[in-house]
């Protein structure tokens, strides 16, 4: 796969960051199984509350070009910065990047799980993963957080962390079981660069997806203190 | 002819598969030393994590190590525990570790060698609330990895338990069963997570 990096990174704008690195079966309902008809969703906030937060009107300019299933916005709008593997970083280790030779470099980009941990990947396996969505989705199905077409569901916009929570029902991806379809969300990382909103992080969550959706206590205090219900 | 048996360690939480070898959903999942299949499982933060086994472990030595450099106490704190098939931690019975990683109140490691099958290892430490502790990774606002919550963005991304199996007997083995989702049961023995099927006459 690394040898597509090069193909996929020309097709990206990727700004490059100095920084220096010192280092259904049984899933459980609401994230699990999904059946088509029309249950009665969550709620949504009416509108976009914040017409004066550039995030939120960004947000729905983002949520449009998913509701569709493109997910190039996303791709586009990647920042990654150039890793090169030293002997410290190989084999492996949690918390760094995905190093498995010496002198090996890629175009990285920090992404973390929910409920697992994160790293630096391969900006081709963030565009693998973003791309599946697109490929996977399942717009023919609905749970109590709505259809299954790929939205922003929810934002969090703060000076120092604007997040939008999308999500999505998805065919599972391999490894999963005997589930055939799940749902997942993202929260995807914004920073403003001049006048353009790069994605600068992703936190995946595939297995606990209503955390994001209904944030317990400790989603909402790590990770999104400022959970706001978004709607078009 | 040779008897063997088979000993068992069960699931140290009660929750959801995130990863095994490799992250539910994406990327290879990191396991240190020469350790073998990794597994993380979601659990709720403060809660016991328990070391179980099946009763023909007839003791255990407990053992500290460290994983996530950098990161602090307790996200990068470890504990590995040794298996006997023996009481009395002989050195002719220890037949395997699992190294368990992400060990709040962690027991000592000066923990007297353990008669039994059963013991709480520590608790599940809870997420890093933002801003409390370090990322090596970071510096400035501007820093490339800013925006994801740092503080632990790299190395404790919710509460979990993540653990592996210590490579060095040729007789262990993984639950091929394991999926990404599957709930887990702490402690009980349909969770079984890691098995090695020992000679023992």
């Amino acid at each position: 796969m690394r040898g597509l990096t090069a193909a996929v990174v020309l097709g990206l704008t990727v700004v490059f960051i100095a920084c220096d690195r010192a280092s259904t079966t049984d899933v459980p309902p609401p994230s699990g199984e999904t059946s088509p008809g029309s249950p009665t969703p969550l709620a949504a906030a009416p509108g976009n509350r914040h017409p004066e937060d550039p995030f939120w009107v960004f947000s729905q300019d983002l949520d449009a070009s998913l509701r569709v299933g493109d997910v190039q916005m996303l791709i586009e709008r990647l920042r990654t910065r150039t890793i090169t593997c030293t002997e410290a970083d190989v084999p492996p280790h949690i918390g760094g990047p995905e190093c498995f030779v010496v002198g090996d470099t890629f175009e990285g980009f920090s992404i973390g799980r929910w409920r697992s941990e994160g790293g630096v990947v391969p900006v081709t396996q963030v565009v693998e993963q973003l791309r599946y969505l697109s490929t996977a989705v399942r717009r023919d199905l609905s749970d109590p957080y709505g259809t299954g077409t790929i939205q922003v569901f929810a934002l969090n916009s703060q000076p120092q962390r604007h997040v939008a929570i999308i999500t999505a029902i998805i065919n599972s991806p391999p490894g999963f079981g005997g589930a055939s379809t799940i749902r997942v969300s993202f929260g995807t990382y914004w920073t403003l660069d001049g006048d353009v909103w790069r994605l600068t992080g992703l936190m995946t969550n595939y297995i606990y997806s209503g955390e994001f959706l209904e944030p317990t206590p400790e989603a909402r205090a790590g990770l999104f203190p400022a959970w706001e219900r978004f709607a078009p | 002819m040779t008897i063997y048996d088979n000993f068992y360690v069960y699931a140290p939480v009660s929750g959801q598969i995130t990863a095994l070898d490799y992250y539910c959903g994406d990327g290879y999942h990191p396991r240190n030393y020469e350790n073998v299949s990794p597994i993380d499982i979601g659990g709720g933060g403060g809660g016991s994590l328990i070391f179980k086994a099946s009763s023909n472990v007839k003791s255990i030595h407990i053992g500290h190590w460290s994983l996530c450099s950098g990161y602090g106490s307790p996200w990068s704190d470890g504990v590995y525990v040794e298996l006997y098939s023996a009481e009395g931690t002989p050195y002719w019975a220890k037949f395997g570790a699992v190294y368990y990683g992400h060990v709040a109140n962690r027991a000592a490691e000066s923990w007297p060698n353990y008669n039994g099958s059963s013991v709480t290892l520590g608790t599940v430490p809870s997420s890093c609330p933002c801003g409390v502790c370090y990322n090596p990774c970071c510096e400035g606002d501007d820093c490339w990895c800013t925006p994801i919550c740092d503080p632990c963005n790299c190395c404790y991304q919710g509460a979990h338990s993540h653990f592996e199996l210590r490579n060095d007997s040729p007789v262990s083995s993984v639950n091929p069963n394991l999926y990404c989702g599957k709930q887990m049961y702490a402690g009980d023995s349909s969770s079984w997570v890691y098995k090695w099927q020992v000679a023992i006459g």
